[in-house]
């Protein structure tokens, strides 16, 4: 465990032997699976422990929580609504209609936990909790490896695998996904993510030196110099991109001549 | 019958990428019957799992017809509701659309069902062989066209053992875990090295031979979607 921990700090120092022993493993892809399978537990850890405590609560208080929120809301709505030239007669009944419709819902919510089930409703909510945790490592990421999870790091690296080789790239595919899943290695300051200010900015620098960390063990895992992992690393969303526009640019050509052809006839 | 090459440990080293567990398969005297062997396995046995999840999450969920009836109650204390009920019909129209909305989007949803989860434990194994079958002898096709020197039956193992990932669904025997399409994206990795170890191509032309059939599914849901439409729309001209 120490020696694991150790190559993983190596490696977030961008220490090359750290990713050369990983790529020469032969069970570099299980190394690899169980980096992002542990770091994505992390990172959800404290989420985990927070729907915990939550499911706890009472279900009134739960309640009376996302009604000071939904207030809170409320308050910064209205001036917004003048801003927008609404009269302050007319504010009043959106506001009121708003506001009747939360309480409905929040009802509506009461009655459903209060709802029986089979098994007792701690047990019910800890399962809950306790299964989207373990989700974690399957779940989606918003932008290519920008998050600790599987999808990303097998989902894009298919592509950049896929680039490298067509560049001359002489890595396996053991060797690679098992030295690129350590991009997911300084994504553990997502664990700060519920921090206000603070957790955004960490996992913004999370994601900055997990790519940086991705140019290298590409470069490292196809023994290319860094400014070609650079490029393997940017070459799917860069044809992803073009693709785009070309079927952007593809479609409107389409519709102008169908309309110029409309015109004619 | 031969000697039985397929293992726990076999199969965990395939899962991982491992190239020596595909040689290994390669290599028994009949990989055809190991890889249907190992799916059979891996259908019955996920599915069996997540019938134990699907049981856990159910009885830790209120009956569904309650929360729709509290949910339809709510929805007409709402102020939104008095100001349309004077229509004519509405009450009725919404009640028709509600009702059929809470069939479709539970199911939609994921929302506990263990008489499906219990269906699953012949249908998963079922469509692992069907698409199994397809693909192994698709994938067979590309790569002797591109020059491999396999034979169909080591395809066919080998391209089974491109199905381990689906062990991760037996995960789900813990309620309220969601798996994605993260094995999709796993098995593709793995019949890549399964028509590369069978055939000993080169990476370019095992990528042409694991993508190809791919590219005969599109084309033929193409030919199909294409076909409804024209009786479709033959039959809506007349």
């Amino acid at each position: 465990m120490g020696a694991w921990i150790r190559t993983l700090w190596d490696a977030a120092l961008f220490r090359t032997e750290a990713y050369e022993r990983l790529r020469d493993r032969r069970d570099a892809f299980m190394q690899g699976f169980f980096v992002i399978v542990v770091v994505a537990l992390l990172v959800g850890l404290p989420g985990f422990v927070t729907q915990l405590a939550r499911s706890f609560r009472p279900p009134e208080a739960e309640i009376a929580d996302a009604r000071s929120g939904f207030q809170a809301v409320m308050d910064g709505i209205a001036p917004f609504l003048g801003q927008m030239g609404l009269p302050a007669e007319a504010q009043g009944p959106i506001l009121e209609q708003a506001k009747a419709n939360f309480e409905s819902v929040a009802t509506m919510i009461a009655e459903i936990e209060a709802l029986p089930a089979v098994l007792p409703r701690p047990v019910g909510k800890t399962l809950t909790a306790f299964g989207a945790w373990v989700s974690q490592p399957f779940g989606a990421a918003g932008f290519p490896l920008s998050a600790a999870v599987l999808a990303t790091w097998l989902g894009y690296g298919i592509w950049v695998m896929l680039a490298a080789k067509l560049m001359g790239g002489r890595g396996t595919l053991t060797g690679f996904f098992g030295t690129t899943a350590l991009f997911a290695v300084p994504h553990v300051l997502d664990f700060f993510r519920w921090v206000p200010y603070v957790g955004a900015f960490l996992g913004f620098v999370a994601f900055i030196w997990g790519l940086a960390i991705y140019v290298k063990a590409t470069a490292v895992s196809h023994q290319f110099r860094p400014a070609l992992g650079f490029l393997a690393l940017v070459l799917p969303v860069i044809v992803v991109a073009l693709l785009s526009i070309l079927l952007i640019f593809g479609v409107g050509a389409v519709a102008l001549i169908a309309g110029l052809a409309g015109q004619g006839s | 019958m031969g000697n039985r090459t397929l293992s726990p440990g076999l199969v965990l080293r395939a899962l991982f990428l491992d190239s020596e567990a595909y040689a290994e398969l390669r290599d028994d005297d009949n990989p055809f019957i190991e890889g249907l062997f190992l799916l059979v396995i891996i259908g019955v046995l996920t599915a069996l799992l997540a019938m134990i999840g699907q049981l856990l999450a159910w009885a830790s969920t209120p009956n569904l017809a309650a929360i729709k009836d509290v949910v339809f109650r709510n929805l007409q204390q709402m102020p939104w509701w008095s100001m349309s009920s004077g229509a004519p019909g509405f009450a009725e129209e919404f009640r028709r659309w509600y009702d059929l909305g809470w069939q479709v989007i539970p199911a939609m949803s994921g929302a506990p069902n263990p008489a499906g989860a219990a269906v699953n434990i012949l249908l998963w194994p079922l469509n692992m062989l069907v698409s199994w079958l397809i693909y192994g002898v698709l994938a067979h096709l590309f790569a002797r066209m591109l020059g491999g020197q396999g034979r169909l039956g080591q395809t066919m193992g080998l391209t089974a053992l491109a199905f381990t990932p689906m062990l991760l669904r037996g995960l789900e025997f813990i309620p309220f875990l969601v798996i994605g399409s993260v094995t999709a994206t796993w098995q593709l990795l793995l019949r890549y090295k399964a028509v590369r170890t069978a055939h000993g191509l080169t990476w370019g032309r095992a990528f042409w031979a694991t993508m190809l059939p791919f590219a005969v599914y599109l084309l033929f849901w193409l030919i199909l979607g294409g076909t409804v439409a024209a009786v479709v729309a033959l039959i809506v001209g007349r």
